[in-house]
């Protein structure tokens, strides 16, 4: 059970892939919204010119700070990429099979929103500190929805390895359609909550809160934690395609099978993310007091999948 | 000549007797006049034995004669010649005259009493009788309106002449060991009851009864 | 005479008993000198708890050993049975016991002067009773011992004499008897039906079934008021803030998990191992989601450091009790897997929340000792001047927010399986009751996030806010006793292959169910290796291995060249200049939940006033008895007193005094009554 090397390599690969691609999806959304708002954009590269500038720069620490807020960035991006090989993203089954399991995914990236918030607070700024508040209101908002829509979701499957999910769904051999089709409805909500963008970037806040626990950081530290928001960004859309919707993905470890698998994910990145480029720059932000309404909305759509699951509609 | 009747004003006599001891001023007057009612005591004794031929009476009126009119009068004087109490103003409640007039209603009483009583061979010394009965209250009344203590002595000898009269008049021929009991008897009563009064004397130096409320509730 | 050899875990425990009844003894002795009374005391806890561990983990694998003694009536035979849950129990009462001692080395010296001789011997009296009662096997000593647990730590609670701490102090004594006469009546009920005061014969007999629902709930009141689950909770963050660091520890850490050992030794042990009906396990599942839940959102509201962890009790004891409740479910169910899961779950938890809680209050308890303050609004910065606190505080605050690969997530992860295995294959009422505590558990686990990083970041992080200059780390037994709990939350975390399979055979044993396959080399498995697969020496390995690539592009990708990195002057505050009140405080970061969350905030405030008027009903009691007791004194006594003295004083005329008078009264009765005879 415990991997083996062509696991290991693949892991490895899945890592390091998706780090690679990682600005080209903040580059990606950088250019549609310069569409939408009728300007030219930076360019789909314009993430990696910034992060190879920034690593040029000075870093300057707040005068409070502590050692929480120096290795943070470094610790928020390792843990993303440990996330990374335990998500079938590519393929099927998880690169490393025990690393698979949906609660482990969500804990981990409790782990990742821990420090993110901890640093938060340590920079000794207001705006980070508030920044660190909403992110973890949002987070336990956000969670409830989360953990119903993939609990029903291994019900369907039996099991509560994401592997199984993939696969239970992409066979098709699920008891309930209906069932399956909302608890991917109500996953989808809360992945795009995560991914925050508008109208629910509660934490980063631009206008409001100067990009949360953002502000305080420079320099390299800056580059790898804007690149490990944005290794986030495509982890959490993996996760939500690599569960709902496997289709193309691969069955085995074979090479083209995994290119395969790669090429099926980066449509489906495309498509999903063009979609949420649409929908994040037509709208304002949500008023903060406000989110709950929306967040129950979403455990409304996760309770009827899994009243769907009960009945076996 | 030797008749109850001669017995019955004999114990008339007692009566005028025990009133003086009543109402005498002094221990010693006391003492004295206590001497002679035992004499008359030992006389009606001698009757009654001489009457109804008991000859245990005589060997009666010997002791008594001995310890009740020589002896108990001696030792009396002795003890109670030397506590005298100059400050007990008035020695009775009682005026004298209401006193006499107290044991007359007494004696009047115990002859009531006394017709309704019916004894074997009682009829003629029903007076007698009565009398003596009488002395046993007489002796109460003493010891109640007298305010010096030591006359509380003779009041009890008084009521003790009264039952030894008593016993005289209806039992002739009890055995001689009683008469010797009612003699020691008051002898040794008037010797503790000396000693106490001695003793009271000295605590308190007043031979008043009212100074003793130490059982005053 | 028991052979006293390390194969005999009774004899150990006999061993530890005696070193914790000689030590307080001792320490009491000691009297005014405080230097010898704190190590008299620490030593024989250190001693007692390590030979109490030792004797806990020799009792785990085997079966159960007994030794009887007959007590001072017939029905109290002095009986302790070392089971399997014994021995966890033992062992984990003797691990904290072991570490708070080392701790209170050091720690007690702040109450010196204080009556620190009484405070050792309350402890060791505490620690022996609790290890008592775990291993009693008759109702009788069961309640002697219980009944001791309150009465040590009462004292301890209101060690401080200050008046919230005497109030909290009562308030606990009020609830812990209730408690004690709650589960007094269950087992009379129990005892009633088999004839017997032992444990043994509850275990044999079949007690027939409104007795034993009855009996069962009145056990899971009396013993949930003991664990705090909610809505019998109102002492915990009373009393547990009010006692000694190092004692709050062992209160918050050991003294509520005997709830839960009572409530599971009265629903499997004691009335059925065939399982009662379904409705007990959905029962203890429903509370112990509405304990993690409202515990952790009450906790969320505090700024006082103690206070904080003791609302985090409440929610932790809800998660075991998740557990326990899904075993229960399993047992009724006649499933055996689910059964031993659950349990298994529960008992895992129970073990890791006793560690991380123990540690965190060990940190807090430093914290405090070096500030004099327990509010977290006036500390900040310490990690610069405290980093061992800090640094152990941390992997507290991690393990107790289940963050992988430490303990507390290898437990929660348990629960989450054992409620899925529930609702894949449970019948109806569980099918709905399972997915709902799940949500809870995650929805608790959310919060429990956002409540130590507040924690963390409010007292270490950030600008200081204490006015302390020369604030230093603690001394050495304290920074000892953090450190082996930490090293400890790892191990459990890191461990968790080897550990779950120990634990496991704990949980079938108590609920007499065969084994169950719970590990399979380095990956954990819950009972079906199809459901699910956890590695947490993999997760440990991978966050190393990972951690190495942002060190290494950071090394290559950033420029030789740069300036080297320097300390700012202020954080940016959009042009003003920055002012002490800006960062966030820890009202400010909870807010948001305090808003959310404000209907089952006002719960909170009815409950507390309800129990408020549990203590101003007492005080009306005694007044009202004290205005009931002149009455019979003045309506009934005096008048016949002062009637007996008017008639004495009139009768008193007769006694004039005078002894002639009373020859008078002689001779007239004498007359009186000759008159009456002749007649």
């Amino acid at each position: 059970m415990l991997p083996d090397l062509p696991h290991l390599a693949l892991a490895g690969f899945q890592a390091t892939a998706l780090l690679a691609a990682a600005p080209l999806v903040s580059g990606f959304a950088r250019v549609m919204r310069a569409k939408m708002h009728n300007r030219q954009g930076p360019g789909l590269l314009q993430d990696y010119r910034d992060i190879v500038k920034l690593m040029q720069r000075q870093e300057v620490w707040p005068p409070d700070s502590g050692w929480v807020f120096k290795a943070m960035p470094m610790l928020v991006m390792a843990v993303l990429l440990v996330i990374a090989t335990g998500t079938p993203i590519f393929t099927l089954a998880p690169p490393i099979h025990v690393m698979g399991d949906l609660v482990l995914s969500i804990y981990l990236y409790a782990l990742a929103r821990f420090f993110l918030s901890l640093s938060g607070i340590d920079s000794g700024s207001s705006f980070a500190g508030i920044g660190a508040s909403r992110e973890l209101t949002v987070g336990v908002l956000v969670e409830p929805t989360m953990l119903l829509s993939l609990f029903v979701a291994a019900l369907l499957a039996g099991s509560t390895d994401e592997g199984a999910i993939a696969t239970a769904i992409a066979n098709g051999h699920m008891q309930s359609a209906g069932a399956a089709v909302l608890a991917g409805l109500a996953f989808a909500f809360g992945v795009y909550v995560e991914l925050g963008k508008l109208p629910y970037d509660m934490a980063e806040a631009e206008q409001e809160l100067q990009e949360g626990p953002l502000t305080e950081y420079s320099g390299p530290s800056l580059a790898l934690l804007k690149w490990a928001l944005a290794l986030k960004q495509t982890l959490v859309v993996g996760w939500f395609v690599g569960l709902f919707l496997p289709f193309g993905a691969s069955a085995d470890l074979s090479i083209d099978g995994v290119f395969n698998g790669a090429l099926a994910f980066a449509l489906k990145a495309l498509v999903i993310f063009a979609i949420v480029g649409v929908l994040s720059n037509a709208v304002a932000r949500v008023r903060f007091r406000f989110t709950p309404r929306h967040s129950w909305a979403g455990v409304g759509v996760a309770s009827l999948a899994f009243v769907f699951y009960l009945v076996g509609v | 000549m030797l008749s109850f009747a001669l017995v019955n004003t004999l114990a008339g006599f007692l009566i005028v007797t025990s009133q003086s001891v009543i109402l005498a001023k002094t221990s010693k007057s006391a003492a004295k006049f206590y001497s002679l009612q035992s004499l008359l005591l030992v006389l009606i004794f001698l009757v009654l034995a001489r009457l109804q031929g008991a000859h245990e009476l005589y060997l009666w009126s010997a002791t008594a004669f001995v310890t009740k009119v020589v002896l108990l009068p001696l030792v009396m004087l002795k003890f109670f010649g030397k506590l005298v109490d100059p400050n007990l103003e008035a020695e009775s409640i009682l005026p004298p005259a209401a006193s006499v007039a107290l044991s007359a209603a007494v004696v009047i009483l115990c002859f009531v009493v006394v017709l309704g009583v019916s004894l074997p061979g009682s009829a003629d010394i029903k007076p007698a009788l009565a009398i003596s009965l009488a002395h046993f209250f007489l002796g109460l009344v003493c010891i109640v309106t007298q305010r010096n203590i030591l006359k509380q002595v003779f009041g009890y000898c008084l009521m003790e002449n009264g039952s030894h009269l008593t016993l005289a008049l209806l039992a002739p021929n009890a055995p001689e060991l009683v008469e010797v009991g009612i003699a020691t008897d008051a002898i040794f009563a008037v010797v503790v009851m000396g000693v106490l009064g001695t003793q009271i004397f000295r605590q308190l130096n007043t031979l008043d009864a009212r100074a003793l409320t130490t059982l005053k509730g | 005479m028991i052979p006293l050899s390390i194969h005999n875990p009774l004899a150990l425990l006999a061993l530890s008993l005696a070193l914790f009844a000689a030590g307080g003894f001792a320490s009491l002795l000691c009297g005014r000198n405080d230097a010898r009374a704190i190590r008299i005391a620490g030593l024989s806890g250190a001693l007692g708890g390590l030979s109490g561990l030792v004797a806990g983990l020799f009792a785990l694998a085997g079966p159960a050993t007994s030794f009887s003694a007959t007590g001072p009536f017939p029905f109290a035979h002095f009986v302790l049975r070392l089971d399997p849950l014994a021995g966890l129990l033992v062992a984990v009462i003797s691990a904290l016991a072991l570490v708070g001692s080392i701790y209170g080395l050091a720690y007690v010296r702040e109450y010196a002067g204080r009556g620190v001789a009484a405070m050792g011997f309350f402890m060791n009296v505490f620690i022996a009773s609790m290890l008592l009662v775990v291993t009693s096997d008759n109702a009788f000593w069961f309640l002697i011992f219980f009944e001791m647990i309150s009465l040590a730590s009462y004292f301890l609670v209101i060690f401080d004499q200050e008046r919230e701490a005497v109030s909290a102090g009562f308030l606990y004594f009020v609830v812990a008897h209730a408690g004690s006469v709650l589960i007094m009546a269950a087992f009379f009920l129990m005892a009633n039906a088999t004839g017997s005061f032992d444990f043994a014969a509850f275990r044999s007999a079949h007690i027939p079934e409104p007795v034993a629902s009855i009996a069962f709930v009145l056990g899971l009141l009396g013993f949930g008021a003991k664990a705090g689950v909610i809505p019998l909770h109102v002492w915990l963050p009373r009393a547990h803030p009010a006692a000694p660091s190092h004692a709050s520890a062992l209160m918050s850490g050991v003294m509520i998990k005997i709830g839960v050992f009572g409530i599971v030794k009265v629903a499997v042990d004691l009335l059925g191992a065939s399982g009662g009906p379904l409705w007990w396990g959905l029962l203890v599942l429903a509370v112990g989601a509405v304990s993690s839940v409202l515990g952790v959102i009450y906790a969320l509201a505090e700024h006082d450091i103690k206070k904080l962890l003791a609302y985090h009790s409440v929610e932790n004891i809800g998660i075991i009790l998740l557990g326990v409740g899904v075993g229960m479910v399993g047992l009724s169910m006649n499933q055996p897997v689910l059964a031993a899961l659950g349990f298994m779950a529960g008992f895992y938890h129970l073990v890791n929340h006793a560690v991380f809680k123990g540690l965190l209050f060990l940190c807090a308890g430093s914290v405090i000792f070096r500030l004099h303050t327990k509010s977290m609004d006036h500390m900040g910065g310490l990690s610069r001047q405290m980093p061992w606190t800090a640094v152990s505080f941390l992997i507290g605050a991690l393990a107790i927010s289940a963050i992988p690969p430490l303990n507390g997530f290898v437990s929660e992860w348990f629960t989450y399986q054992s409620l899925f295995r529930a609702a894949r294959d449970g019948e109806w009422a569980v099918r709905v009751a399972a997915p709902v505590a799940a949500v809870a558990l995650a929805l608790t686990g959310a919060l429990a996030v956002m409540c130590f990083v507040k924690a963390y970041g409010v007292i270490f992080s950030g600008p200081a806010r204490h006015h302390h200059h020369d604030v230093k780390e603690v001394p050495s037994p304290m920074r000892v006793g953090m450190a082996l709990l930490a090293l400890a939350c790892v191990a459990l975390g890191l461990a968790s292959p080897w550990v779950a399979p120990v634990i496991g055979h704990v949980a079938s044993a108590t609920a007499g169910l065969p084994d169950v396959v719970l590990a399979q080399g380095a990956v954990t498995v819950p009972g079906d290796a199809g459901q699910a697969l956890l590695s947490t020496p993999v997760i440990a390995v991978m966050l190393l291995a990972m951690g190495v690539l942002p060190v290494l592009i950071k090394a290559i990708l950033s420029g030789h060249g740069r300036p080297a990195s320097r300390r700012g002057a202020a954080p940016w505050a959009a042009g003003y200049l920055p002012d002490s009140h800006m960062p966030i405080t820890a009202g400010s970061f909870a807010q948001p939940i305090r808003m959310f969350f404000r209907p089952l905030y006002s719960v909170r405030d009815q409950l507390a006033a309800r129990w408020n008027g549990v203590e101003h009903g007492f005080d009306d009691l005694t007044a009202a008895a004290r205005r009931a007791e002149p009455r019979w004194d003045v309506e009934v006594i005096d008048p016949v007193v002062a009637g007996t003295q008017k008639l004495g004083e009139k009768l008193q005329v007769i006694q004039g005094g005078d002894f002639r008078i009373y020859c008078l009264y002689i001779i007239a009765a004498l007359v009186v009554l000759l008159a009456l005879v002749i007649r």
